[in-house]
């Protein structure tokens, strides 16, 4: 804790609990905006009378919740806290920061250092690297893509024979694909591993460019909900196809394909908001119809309930060879098993806390 | 100077300057400049940045500067500590400012 001036006081908690948490979200409503479950480091800066008037927080390498008391705007107090968890993210070995805001606020984090990743009418994506986004792009972009450049995005948790029918699909009717797999690390399969086996599995599809979300699609900071399963708010739906349609504009994708969706909620919501705005962007989707083994469409949560519960030979018929070679190696499995449990875990604390909303 | 890890110094109240530095393997300096008085002072800030990574012998690296007014020894001085972290020097000789 360190004094700043006129006696108002800064502290940091990591994440705050119990009453001070309680005083944070009470400040945060009145913002309209919501204590995020996912946070794990937060600021606040409190007047003489021990009130806050303002707060910002770190959920991994996102800035969160950050507000000042509207007779206070203007004073500097932001750009305390964001120098604070710059310092706080820098320590922790995150070398660069996204920021959710309000479209209104965007010349105020601008002028902290912050630039526009994507937006829409209710939130705004920033990031503090001026070149970040298009540094990413750069790094996907593949000199052979040419006529119509379709785009797949799949989590691939593991691969299965219904992710490789959806790729075989969408390669024919595009000339090229990017088969771009989740990036972000909060699977029972590691993001490296799932990737490789993608590699493979989808290899000998001449016109497919394997590539990864990255920190901006389908990421915690594009769409947080994605990874918590339990809702999907329209809110970050739409921000995460903006972040795609930005995408698109510098690869030059014209078609989007997902596999229709008849199990997971989220994913349903995801697809019927691209259906709505991706046509707006020039943009077409695509649905295709999943691979279906007796009646059932194949999924990648069936096998991983397989694989934990010990009955990994089973997986044979459900996913590319590449997959089942890859857990027939016992140190895969035990991994996959670790995680998976950890996993299990974690989602029931967050639904729990979610779940009082 | 190798620069080992990303470190950052200043902040961002008025009169300073925030410098964030990130080691690179290749690309010379790379810098981002965000500053209150950029129309004004934007391209000697710039300067005064780069002059003092080359001082220090520092060939590849991304910079990324928040400034709020800072005059020429406040950048100096933050971009000269910002480094000094990113290398992990701990005994600094710091000579007399220019």
């Amino acid at each position: 804790m360190r004094r700043i001036e006129y006696g108002y006081e800064l502290c940091a908690g990591r994440p705050f609990r119990g009453q001070a948490q309680a005083e944070l979200r009470a400040f945060l409503a009145e913002a309209e905006l919501t204590y995020d479950p996912g946070i794990g480091y937060s600021v606040v800066i409190r007047d003489e009378a021990g009130r806050i008037a303002a707060a910002a927080s770190l959920d991994r390498d996102t800035v969160k919740c950050a507000a000042v008391r509207p007779d206070l705007q203007g004073s500097g107090l932001m750009a305390q806290l964001i120098t604070c968890l710059r310092q706080e993210a820098v320590s922790r070995g995150i070398r660069s920061l996204f920021l959710y805001t309000k479209p209104r606020n965007r010349r105020q984090f601008a002028e902290l250092g912050f630039y526009e990743v994507a937006g829409t009418e209710e939130v705004l994506l920033m990031e503090d690297r001026r070149g970040g986004f298009a540094a990413w792009a750069a790094g996907i972009q593949d000199i052979r893509a040419c006529g119509t450049v379709g785009c797949l995005a799949a989590n691939c948790n593991p691969m299965t024979l219904g992710h490789r029918h959806l790729i075989e699909q969408a390669a024919a009717r595009c000339d090229t694909l990017y088969l771009l797999v989740v990036s972000e690390d909060r699977s029972a399969v590691p993001a490296a591993h799932r990737r490789r086996i993608v590699e493979q599995a989808a290899g000998d599809l001449a016109n497919v460019i394997v590539a990864e979300t990255g920190r901006y699609l389908i990421s915690s900071a594009s769409f947080p909900d994605y990874f918590l399963k339990e809702r999907a708010e329209a809110v970050w739906c739409g921000l995460d196809i903006a972040v795609f349609c930005r995408l698109a504009r510098i690869l030059g994708i014209s078609r989007r394909f997902v596999g229709t969706e008849p199990l997971c909620p989220v994913t349903a919501a995801y697809n019927r908001a691209m259906a709505a705005a991706l046509p707006q962007a020039g943009v077409e989707l695509v649905e295709l119809a999943r691979l279906e083994q007796n009646g059932v469409p194949i999924s990648a949560t069936a096998v991983r309930k397989l694989i934990a519960d010990g009955r990994w030979q089973e997986i044979k018929s459900l996913v590319p060879e590449a997959a089942y070679d890859y857990f027939s190696e016992e140190e895969n499995r035990r991994l996959f098993l670790q995680r998976y449990q950890a996993l299990t875990v974690s989602d029931q604390i967050v639904a729990q806390e979610t779940g009082g909303r | 100077m190798e620069l080992k890890k990303t470190a950052v110094a200043g902040t961002m109240e008025s009169s300073d300057i925030m410098v964030t530095v990130e080691p690179r393997e290749s690309g010379g300096i790379v810098l981002e400049l965000t500053s209150s008085v950029m129309k004004q002072y934007g391209r000697r800030i710039e300067r005064v940045i780069r002059e003092t990574a080359a001082e220090l012998g520092v060939e590849h690296a991304l910079i990324c500067a928040v400034d709020k007014g800072a005059l020429d020894c406040t950048v100096r001085a933050r971009v000269s500590a910002a480094i000094f972290r990113a290398a992990e020097r701990e005994n600094i000789t710091w000579e007399v400012g220019k």
